[in-house]
C-alpha cells in the first residue's frame, strides 16, 4: 500500500470517527449546545461533503454526502439535523448506492414490437408533444411524493395552468390522502399540528396500525433512546399483526381488521360516560359533527350537539367493542383512562394502517377526535400525528397540490376564487384552470386501461418518479390490461427498469436525488433543500427539464395554453440582464437555478392557508424549516413547531391558548366527529377464509427499485414471502420455506412461507410485503377505496391459501 | 475495503465497561473516539465485506455492548447488485 493510499485510509477512518463523535455529542448530555461543521474537507482524499435529505421515506433525515471524482463515495448521518441527530437507518446509510445500479437507464427508449430501441431526446420530446397536442384532454400525468418541490411545481403548472387539465394525480393518493381528508375534516387545513418534538415530550405513545421500528426507525429510536436514558414512556401498539415495534411495547392490543373505528369510538364513549373528557377544551375550541345521510358525499357533514354525540356513542361500550374487535374490554377501559388523564402527554402515530383503509377518512377523524375530546392537543407531547411514506408526499403533493382536485397552497380546483387566485399568481388568462377535478389515481388508470371506444378517455399517460405497475391495487384490472389495448401510449420517466417500464411505449432516463437540485417536504412540515452534487449517467436528465421541454415543444406547436397573459412561454426565466434563458434546451438548463425560480414562484401561493415558506436561500443554509416560516422584525425567519398553539404559532391571535384559524365552521373551532363502525367491503368467507395484509419491510423502500440495487439490502431481504400464523401453517401442512398459493377473486401469487419471522400475523391472517418486483402481491389486492379520499385499502381483503406441492407434483 | 463509523451504547457498569474497552483496543481494525455518557464513537476498517460482517458480529457479542448505531459508511468498492429482472409481460 503506498503513502497516498495510507493517507486516504487514515482520512476515511478519521472521517468515520468524526461522524460517530458528532453523533455522540449530539445525543449525549451536552445535546443542544454544540455546533459542528460538515465533515472535514480534503485530507488528501479530495472528498467533498455536502448535505441532502435522504432519498427514501417521509421522515426527512439529513445525510452528509461525500463526493470524490464526480462520484458519491460516502454517506454519514448529519449531526446538525434535528430530525435524525446524526443517525440513519440501514437504508439511509446505503442511500448513495442507489445511483450506481448496473442497469441505470441512460438513453430514451421507444417501443418497437416486443422490445425498445434507443431514440434521441429530441425525437422523444417531439413525439410526446405531438401526441399531447393532438388530444390534450385525453392526456394525464401521474407522479408521486418522490417528485421534488420544483418538479411538482412544474408538472402542476404544465397541466392545470398550461393544458387546462386537472388529470394529474400521484402515488400519495395510495398512501396519504385519507390523512389529508382527516385533517381537512377536523381542522379545515391539511397536515399535522405537532411535529417530531412531540416524540421527545410524550409519556404515552400510541401506534395505530403503525410499525415505526421498521418503517420510520430513526424516529422510533428517539423514543427508545429516551427509555434507555431511564425516562418512563408507555408504548402501546394497536395493530392487527405483531411487528418489531410490538417487541418494544408494554401493551399490544390486537384487533380484527377494520375495527379500529370501534376502538376509537369505545374510547370516546368512555370519556363521555365517565365525564373525564376535557370540558374546558371542548367548550372553548370544539364543535361536534357527523355525516349527513341526506348528503352522503359531503365530507364536511352536518353539526350535532354534544348530547347527540354522546347518544351516538352509547352503543360502543367496552364489551361491545370487545365483541367487534377482539380487544379485551379492560384494555379499552385502560385506553379510556389514559385519555381521561390530563397529566399524561399522549402522542398518536399512524401511517398506512389508518390511511390505506376504505374508512380511512373516518378513522383519521376519530383519532383526531379523541385527542380533541380529551384535550390531548396543543401541548408538546400531546398530538395526533400522521407519518408519511414518501420523502415529499407533504412538500410536493399536499402542499404544491399535485393531486387532481388540488391547487397550490391548500386551494381547490372546484373553488372559483381559488382558481382566479392561482391564475393571477401563475399569470395565465382567467378561465384557464378547469373547475372539475381530474381523475383520481384509481379512476385515471381505470380509464387508461379501458378501450378508447368504450369510455377509456385517457389515451396518453406520463408517469414520473413512481412505479404504478407495482403499487396499484388489483393490477390485472388497473395496469396489466394496458398490454392488450390498441391506441394507449404509456410514457415513463425512470432511473431503472421497473414493473411499470415493462409496459411503457416510451421510456425517458431520469436524473435522481443528488444528480439534480431539489427540495423535499417531510412529515413534520419541514421543507428541505439540496444542491446537485454529481452528474447523471449517460443521457439521463432531470424530470423537471423533461416537463419544461415538452411544454416548450407544445408552445412551438402553437398550443395557446403554453403562453401566459403576457404572451410569453409559461416557464420563461430571465437571467440577471433580463435575457430569456432557454431552459428547455438541456445544455442551457443549469445556466440558471430553475429550482430557485420555481420555488420562489410557488412561495407566493403558500400564505393563503398560513403555510408560509421562507426565501430559497434560507433553506440552503438550514437543515430544513417547518412551516409556517415567518419573517421576524430583525429580518430572520422563524419556523413553527406547534400549529394552532398560542405559545408557538404566530398566526394565533389575541393571546388565545388555542385557535383553529382555518376552522371548517369559521369559528376558530375544530370538529369532533362521530363516525360509526361499518364492515369492510370484502371479508373472509368460506371460499376465501383468510385476511390479506400487505406492507413494507425494514430493508426495502417502496417498490424496491432503489433498495433492491443496493447489494447489502438485497442480500438481507432478497425476495418477498408470506407470514403465516403457526396454527394456520399446521392446518395447511406447511413449514417454513414451503411454497403456498395466495389467491383472491382478482389474482394469485405463489410465495415461500415464513413462520414467526419478521412479523407474526393473527390466526386467519397472512402478510405479504410488496417490495418484490418478481412477486407482485398487488395482482391479488382489492381496489375498493375510501369514498372521500379515494385511497384504496391494501391492508385487508379476502384470500385463500393452499400448499403448492414441491417438484412439480400434481396439485 | 469498508470503513464505518459506529456509535456503541455501552454498559454503565464500570468493570464491564473497562473490560470492553480493553477488548476493543486490542483489535487493530477498531479505532476509538469520543465517549460521552454511555455512548462511544468507533471507526472500523476492514479488508472486505466478509471481515466487516464478522467484526460486526463480534461487536454485537461483546459483554457491555447494548446497542450499535451505524452512522457513517464508505463504499468505494463499486459493488453493484445483479438485479433479477421481472418477467417481461403481464401474467
Amino acid at each position: 500500500m503506498n503513502a497516498v493510499a495510507l493517507d486516504r485510509r487514515e482520512f476515511l477512518r478519521r472521517s468515520a470517527l468524526t461522524a460517530a463523535g458528532a453523533v455522540v455529542a449530539a445525543r449525549g448530555e451536552s445535546a443542544g449546545a454544540f455546533s459542528l461543521p460538515l465533515l472535514e474537507q480534503g485530507g488528501g482524499d479530495e472528498v467533498v461533503w455536502d448535505k441532502a435529505p435522504c432519498r427514501f421515506c417521509g421522515t426527512g433525515c439529513h445525510v452528509q454526502v461525500g463526493v470524490r471524482d464526480g462520484r458519491v463515495v460516502a454517506i454519514a448521518g448529519d449531526p446538525l439535523a434535528e430530525v435524525n441527530r446524526g443517525l440513519l437507518c440501514v437504508k439511509g446509510y446505503h442511500v448513495g448506492k442507489i445511483l450506481y445500479g448496473a442497469d441505470r437507464l441512460t438513453t430514451p427508449l421507444l417501443r418497437r414490437g416486443e422490445g425498445h430501441v434507443p431514440i434521441s431526446w429530441d425525437e422523444a420530446i417531439d413525439l410526446m408533444a405531438q401526441r399531447i397536442h393532438a388530444a390534450p384532454d385525453r392526456f394525464a400525468m401521474y407522479g408521486s411524493g418522490q417528485w421534488t418541490i420544483g418538479e411538482g411545481c412544474a408538472a402542476n403548472k404544465f397541466m392545470k395552468a398550461g393544458l387546462g387539465s386537472n388529470h394529474i394525480d400521484g402515488n400519495p393518493r395510495l398512501c396519504m390522502s385519507s390523512a389529508v381528508t382527516g385533517f381537512l375534516s377536523c381542522y379545515g387545513v391539511d397536515e399535522p399540528a405537532g411535529c417530531y418534538d412531540d416524540l421527545d415530550a410524550c409519556n404515552v405513545l400510541i401506534m395505530w396500525g403503525n410499525n415505526p421500528a421498521e418503517m420510520h426507525p430513526v424516529l422510533f429510536s428517539r423514543v427508545i433512546d429516551r427509555r434507555a436514558r431511564g425516562e418512563e414512556i408507555l408504548l402501546i401498539d394497536i395493530g392487527t399483526r405483531r411487528t418489531r415495534t410490538t417487541d418494544h411495547c408494554q401493551e399490544y392490543l390486537e384487533f380484527r381488521p377494520q375495527t379500529d373505528l370501534a376502538i376509537a369510538n369505545g374510547i370516546a364513549h368512555l370519556l363521555v360516560k365517565n365525564g373525564n373528557y376535557d370540558r374546558d377544551f371542548v367548550a372553548k375550541y370544539c364543535n361536534f359533527r357527523q355525516l349527513d345521510p341526506g348528503q352522503p358525499a359531503n365530507m364536511f357533514g352536518k353539526p350535532m350537539t354534544f348530547e347527540e354525540y354522546g347518544a351516538a356513542l352509547e352503543t360502543y361500550t367496552p364489551e361491545y367493542v370487545e365483541r367487534l374487535s377482539g380487544v379485551p374490554a379492560e384494555k379499552i377501559r385502560m385506553l379510556g383512562d389514559l385519555f381521561g388523564d390530563r397529566s399524561r402527554r399522549i402522542t398518536s402515530l399512524w401511517c398506512m394502517g389508518m390511511n390505506q383503509h376504505t374508512r380511512g377518512t373516518a378513522i383519521n377523524c376519530l383519532v383526531h377526535s379523541i385527542h380533541l375530546l380529551s384535550g390531548h392537543f396543543g401541548r408538546p407531547g400531546d398530538a395526533p400525528t400522521s407519518l408519511t411514506g414518501q420523502p415529499s408526499a407533504c412538500g410536493t403533493v399536499r402542499e404544491v397540490g399535485t393531486l387532481s382536485h388540488l391547487l397550490p397552497g391548500g386551494r381547490l380546483v372546484a373553488n372559483e376564487a381559488h382558481r382566479r387566485d392561482c391564475e393571477d399568481l401563475w399569470n395565465v388568462p382567467p378561465g384557464r384552470i378547469k373547475a372539475a377535478p381530474g381523475y383520481h389515481t384509481v379512476l385515471m388508470f381505470e380509464k387508461f386501461c379501458t378501450p378508447s371506444d368504450a369510455g377509456g378517455d385517457i389515451d396518453t399517460l406520463w408517469v414520473q418518479v413512481t412505479n404504478p405497475g407495482q403499487t396499484l391495487p388489483n393490477l390485472h384490472r388497473l395496469f396489466n390490461r394496458k398490454a392488450d389495448l390498441e391506441g394507449k401510449f404509456l410514457i415513463v420517466s425512470e432511473v431503472y427498469p421497473t414493473a411499470t417500464t415493462r409496459l411503457a411505449d416510451l421510456i425517458l432516463p431520469s436524473a435522481m436525488w443528488v444528480e439534480k437540485n431539489g427540495m423535499y417536504g417531510n412529515s413534520e412540515r419541514r421543507t428541505q433543500h439540496w444542491f446537485k452534487m454529481v452528474e447523471p449517467p449517460g443521457d439521463a436528465r432531470d424530470d423537471c427539464w423533461q416537463t419544461i421541454a415538452v411544454a416548450h415543444r407544445l408552445h412551438d406547436l402553437g398550443h395557446e395554453g403554453m403562453k401566459g397573459r403576457d404572451g410569453e412561454f409559461i416557464f420563461t426565466i430571465r437571467d440577471e440582464s433580463g435575457a430569456v434563458v432557454p431552459i428547455w434546451q438541456w445544455q442551457r438548463y443549469y445556466d440558471v437555478n430553475v429550482d430557485r425560480h420555481l420555488f420562489e414562484e410557488y412561495r407566493r401561493f403558500t400564505r393563503y392557508k398560513n403555510k408560509d415558506l421562507a426565501p430559497y436561500d434560507e433553506y440552503v443554509r438550514a437543515r430544513g424549516l417547518r412551516w409556517p416560516v415567518v419573517e421576524q422584525t430583525d429580518g430572520t425567519w422563524r419556523e413553527t413547531r406547534f400549529r394552532f398553539a398560542g405559545f408557538d404559532d404566530p398566526y394565533v391571535t389575541g393571546g388565545a391558548e388555542i385557535q383553529f384559524y382555518h376552522s371548517v365552521t369559521k369559528d376558530d373551532r375544530a370538529q369532533i366527529w362521530f363516525r360509526p363502525y361499518e364492515d369492510p367491503p370484502e371479508m373472509p368467507d368460506a371460499e376465501y377464509p383468510f385476511w390479506l395484509d400487505t406492507g413494507r419491510v425494514l430493508e426495502h423502500w417502496h417498490t424496491g427499485t432503489m433498495t433492491g440495487r443496493i447489494p447489502e439490502l438485497h442480500r438481507a431481504m432478497p425476495r418477498a414471502y408470506v407470514e403465516l400464523h403457526p396454527d394456520d401453517a399446521r392446518d395447511l401442512g406447511v413449514q417454513r420455506g414451503d411454497v403456498v398459493r395466495i389467491e383472491s377473486r382478482r389474482g394469485r401469487l405463489d410465495l415461500p412461507v415464513w413462520i414467526n419471522g419478521r412479523g407474526s400475523p393473527a390466526r386467519g391472517q397472512v402478510f405479504v410485503p410488496f417490495f418484490d418486483e418478481t412477486r407482485l402481491i398487488n395482482e391479488v389486492t382489492l381496489d375498493a377505496n375510501d369514498p372521500f379520499s379515494r385511497q384504496p385499502d391494501y391492508k385487508k381483503c379476502a384470500v385463500r391459501v393452499s400448499r403448492v406441492p414441491p417438484d412439480g407434483e400434481t396439485r | 475495503m469498508p470503513v464505518s463509523g459506529l456509535v456503541l451504547t455501552i454498559s454503565s457498569d464500570a468493570r464491564v465497561r473497562e473490560s470492553l474497552l480493553g477488548a476493543l483496543r486490542a483489535r487493530p481494525e477498531v479505532s476509538l473516539g469520543r465517549c460521552e455518557a454511555r455512548r462511544l464513537a468507533v471507526a472500523t476498517d476492514t479488508t472486505d465485506e466478509e471481515s466487516d460482517r464478522a467484526l460486526w458480529r463480534w461487536l454485537e457479542a461483546q459483554a457491555g455492548v447494548e446497542h450499535i448505531d451505524l452512522v457513517f459508511v464508505h463504499f468505494d468498492d463499486r459493488e453493484v447488485a445483479t438485479h433479477e429482472r421481472r418477467r417481461t409481460g403481464p401474467s
